[in-house]
């Protein structure tokens, strides 16, 4: 009976799902997202609208896995993307930190021996 | 321009100065810079400075020394602060770009004495085997804080890095020319040095460590390696291994 005993929780879940999902889409139309990155994000935020509105889907992907709870599944998983991704993002703003560094130097340089053929 | 400074690529004690390029990084050493590379220059080496950045009258100090030695100073300036590592690499960089025999890096807060440069490059003119050489500080001579965070970042390059040196934190170095390309530094800050000695090793360089003298004045004390920044550097060389 989907519909009578639906929790509030699950409402603004699935809201703010598809809010997100919607939003990805207009940066992919904008072209400010690439298509992987579209796909990734899509497919987490649809995979945790289903869990939420169903959510023995859970316990059987969980009973499947040897993990005990739905619930614990979602835990784990959530924990091991969010270190995925800071890891990712530390090792980015590593290399830009380097990139950026690449420029400065280059700039320094050029000014330098501009300023000295000048001379 | 007159300048009435001694012009030889000679010092006193008939040693030659040419091709002897000394990398001086300074982030806001408007204090220390202008009197560290004027001397420096005046014994007839060529001074790269290195501004990384500063907010201070660093670059403005160091642009009227350039004008007393216009043929041996050489003012860089980078236009944001991209920290220690970076500021070194830049020199290194241009120095070989000015056909640099032998190149030395040597901090601008006025800890190194003047006379330790000749100390340094001595063993890569003298010894066709000598890639590069270290001036290690004695470290009886630190104050205990000093000595503390030294001794726990030696530990640390022997570990990470396998090599036991006197001292992996100084940061007066000679390098020959022909070693500087293949040097791969990854980092932009105070964690260079523990960098540069696994370099070394890397690429099988041979080593001599000799020992210099500290100058230890309060200005010395601010910066350089004490506790966070020794953490900072171990947080990174863990990481390092990661990648």
């Amino acid at each position: 009976m989907l519909g009578i005993d639906i929790m509030l929780y699950q409402i603004l879940v699935v809201i703010i799902a598809i809010l997100a999902v919607l939003l990805l889409f207009g940066r992919y139309q904008n072209k400010k997202t690439s298509l992987q990155t579209f796909l990734l994000w899509a497919v987490l935020w649809i995979v945790l609208g289903i869990f939420t509105l169903v959510p023995e889907s859970s316990s059987a992907l969980a009973n499947f896995l040897g993990i005990g709870r739905g619930l614990d599944l979602i835990i784990i998983f959530g924990l091991i993307g969010a270190f995925y991704l800071i890891f990712r993002v530390y090792l980015r703003i590593e290399k830009l930190d380097q990139d950026v560094s690449k420029l400065i130097r280059l700039i320094a340089i050029e000014n330098e021996e501009k300023d000295e053929n000048e001379k | 321009m007159v300048n009435k400074v001694n012009q030889s690529d000679f010092l006193n004690n008939g040693e030659s100065t040419e091709g002897v390029f000394i990398v001086v990084p300074a982030y806001n050493e408007e204090k220390t810079v202008g009197e560290i590379i004027e001397e420096i220059a005046q014994r007839g080496y060529k001074v790269i400075l290195v501004d990384d950045g500063s907010s201070d009258d660093t670059n403005k100090i160091a642009k009227s020394s350039k004008e007393k030695f216009p043929d041996r100073i050489f003012v860089y300036r980078h236009v944001i602060n991209r920290g220690l590592g970076a500021a070194l690499i830049t020199g290194m960089t241009a120095a070989l770009r000015k056909k640099a025999k032998y190149v030395v890096t040597f901090d601008a807060d006025g800890q190194h004495d003047i006379n330790d440069i000749e100390k340094v490059c001595k063993p890569l003119k003298d010894d066709v085997d000598v890639d590069v050489v270290i001036g290690a500080r004695p470290f009886e001579d630190m104050p205990r804080s000093k000595n503390f965070a030294n001794s726990v970042m030696n530990f640390l390059t022997r570990v990470f890095y396998k090599t036991k040196v006197k001292d992996s934190q100084s940061g007066l170095r000679a390098f020959k020319a022909a070693t500087i390309p293949k040097i791969e530094i990854m980092s932009q800050g105070y964690d260079v040095s523990s960098e540069f000695i696994r370099e070394i090793r890397k690429n099988n360089f041979k080593l001599k460590e000799v020992t210099i003298t500290t100058i230890y004045t309060p200005e010395t004390q601010a910066k350089g390696t004490n506790a966070i920044v020794g953490i900072k550097i171990l947080f990174k060389m863990i990481i390092n291994i990661f990648k």
